[in-house]
């Protein structure tokens, strides 16, 4: 086999590998909460740009990117869910939908109708509101459609606690095609291979005094800077420091020793930026990215991990008999941590309960409806029958 | 779009799960080579923002350049990119940052012949919560103050007559938009000059501005 066939081989069991989508999981919860985030601010503008009487009314779209894109000599309709009815009304009820699946597609539920009308919503929504958008928005966007293509909902996400609960799953989560993970991560090295390339085409950055000039924007202004952050020579140290990290993520992300470092480095350098500038969810869009350079085995062996370093707070809460296999799924699959141990014994107080909802962190997006929690402790009705003596 | 699961041995055995060979369909491969070949063309560096026009593109420029001529402005190329929403640049601060602050305000007149300055959002003076959502608004006036983007501006000032249509009888009858801006001093000079200001427009506003859309 010679060394091409070799590369070829390996770069196809690598892109097209299958595994836990528990790392798709996890990005689905941290990409959607800031999506939803995101459109919550925007909601509160929402008569300034989605109206037409408001500061970019659609008629604008026409002038500014165009409502069509070109094929073969023809024009070919954008996505835009949003210019059906342009009465404010409509529009406002459309929003609050693009809220609703916003929400559902953070807690995984129905994920796959979700995430694709979810992704229909986002490039709707960034085809009618096109000139206020920011690279973060792009970034979000990119995502919403590798999302609706993946099976981000196998893990991490009420549907699977749904699929345990009906005893339809096992403990461990099905193994997935995650060529769509790999779509992501490689979009995240897309974003800085090309950006460094740019910039490494502008004197200022070869120069190293990139970072003399944003910092003194005043429209970019957020957190209070030290003044020695802005100044010479951290000036030069900054602006390299970014080229260097951008560079280096692109180069040793992939490589399993350096993996730690690259992300380590990009998340300083994100911080940092999302600290001293006023640039809206990009930092954290990109973080969240970060979580498609792991498998998704990883984070469940890094849980099992934290969970023993959390040892002192682990709990014994008893479980009455009668309890079903799959609601017993449920309760350790909420558990990643592993801080809560069931025995076998009557049925738990409500302070055991509790104790045991504060600790299983998938518990947190359920727990709180009343009712709920309590009832996946109950025996079901069935099981008490069965058990009663003729 | 979800790839199978394909048998290799007799599926009634236990034994056989295992066996579950996990296989991507070719199709799929297909698409992510295609998808991966459109979103890096498109996304790799537009000649104009790494050299000059007539300069002799050499190494990797070259590369840019027929990139430009030859795939990027190929139709199925835009189409797929467009019309799906996978179309995406990343130019953040390069190829050098902005070096311009800038920021836009507004005269409206009043049908009693009163003024008042309008100070559309503008983030340096805004409270740190204020800041994260508003940037919209400076996003928004980063294109619309441009000279060619001339089409924003009379509904920008109709909008600005709306959100001053606050005193009752007394109606917005004039908005005059205003930008301000400064050049950032190079380093080692003093940051002194002050904003300058130019009147860019002129509304006159209609009736039908300020009546709520039927």
């Amino acid at each position: 086999m010679s060394a091409f066939t070799k590369f070829g081989a390996h770069l196809d069991a690598t892109v097209f590998r299958w595994g836990s989508p528990t790392a798709l999981g996890l990005f689905r919860i941290a990409f959607g909460s800031i999506a939803t985030l995101n459109l919550l601010m925007i909601l509160s503008q929402w008569t300034d740009w989605l109206t037409e009487r408001g500061f970019f009314p659609a008629w604008m779209i026409d002038f500014y990117v165009g409502r069509q894109a070109q094929f073969a000599g023809r024009e070919v309709p954008r996505v835009n869910v949003f210019l059906i009815n342009l009465d404010p009304g409509p529009t406002l009820a459309l929003l609050l939908i693009y809220l609703a699946v916003s929400i559902l597609f953070t807690i995984g539920r129905w994920t796959k109708p979700v995430s694709i009308l979810f992704a229909i919503l986002t490039v709707s929504f960034q085809h009618r509101t096109s000139m206020i958008l920011h690279g973060g928005d792009t970034v979000l966007r990119v995502y919403a459609l590798y999302a609706a293509l993946s099976p981000c909902g196998a893990a991490c996400s009420l549907d699977r606690l749904v699929a345990l609960g009906r005893g339809q799953e096992g403990l461990v989560p099905p193994r997935m095609p995650l060529w769509t993970q790999s779509l992501i991560s490689f979009n995240v090295t897309l974003i800085y291979f090309t950006t460094v390339w740019i910039k490494w085409g502008g004197s200022m950055w070869r120069d190293g005094v990139a970072t003399y000039y944003p910092n003194r924007l005043g429209e970019f202004e957020r957190f209070p800077v030290p003044p020695f952050l802005i100044e010479f020579p951290m000036v030069r140290v900054t602006t390299y420091a970014t080229l260097l990290t951008e560079f280096a993520f692109v180069s040793f992300v992939y490589y399993r020793p350096f993996r730690n470092y690259a992300i380590a480095a990009g998340l300083l350098m994100h911080s940092y930026i999302e600290y001293s500038m006023n640039i809206p969810i990009f930092a954290f869009l990109m973080m969240s990215g970060y979580l498609s350079f792991y498998d998704g085995e990883e984070f469940q062996r890094w849980a099992r991990r934290m969970g023993d370093r959390m040892a002192r707070w682990r709990v014994t809460v008893p479980l009455p008999s009668g309890l079903s296999e799959s609601q017993r799924n449920v309760l350790r699959a909420v558990d990643p941590f592993g801080l809560v141990e069931y025995v076998e014994g009557d049925a738990p107080n409500a302070a055991q309960r509790r104790a045991a909802a504060v600790r299983s962190i998938g518990a947190w997006v359920l727990a709180w409806v009343p009712g709920v929690w309590a009832s996946l402790f109950r025996v079901p009705p069935a099981t008490v029958a069965s058990e009663v003596p003729a | 779009m979800r790839s199978v699961k394909t048998m290799t041995s007799n599926p009634s055995s236990p034994k056989s799960r295992s066996n579950l060979v996990e296989r991507t369909p070719w199709w799929i491969k297909g698409f992510v080579l295609f998808h991966v070949f459109c979103i890096t063309a498109w996304a790799l560096p537009n000649r104009a923002e790494l050299m000059s026009p007539d300069a002799r593109p050499v190494g990797t420029d070259a590369l840019l350049v027929e990139n430009g001529r030859h795939v990027k402005n190929q139709d199925w190329l835009r189409t797929y990119l467009f019309v799906t929403g996978f179309w995406q640049y990343w130019d953040m601060f390069s190829p050098n940052p902005a070096q311009r602050d800038f920021y836009g305000t507004a005269t409206v007149t009043y049908s009693d012949g009163s003024t008042q300055r309008y100070q559309y959002p503008r983030i340096y003076l805004l409270s740190i919560p204020e800041k994260y959502p508003a940037e919209r608004y400076r996003k928004f006036y980063e294109r619309a103050h441009l000279e060619d983007s001339g089409y924003c501006w009379a509904q920008f000032a109709a909008r600005i007559a709306q959100k001053c249509d606050t005193k009752g009888s007394v109606r917005p009858v004039k908005v005059v938009l205003r930008r301000h801006w400064r050049d950032v001093a190079k380093p080692g000079q003093r940051q002194f000059r002050p904003y300058t200001e130019f009147e860019y427009f002129t509304y006159r506003v209609r009736k039908m501005d300020l009546e709520p859309r039927s």
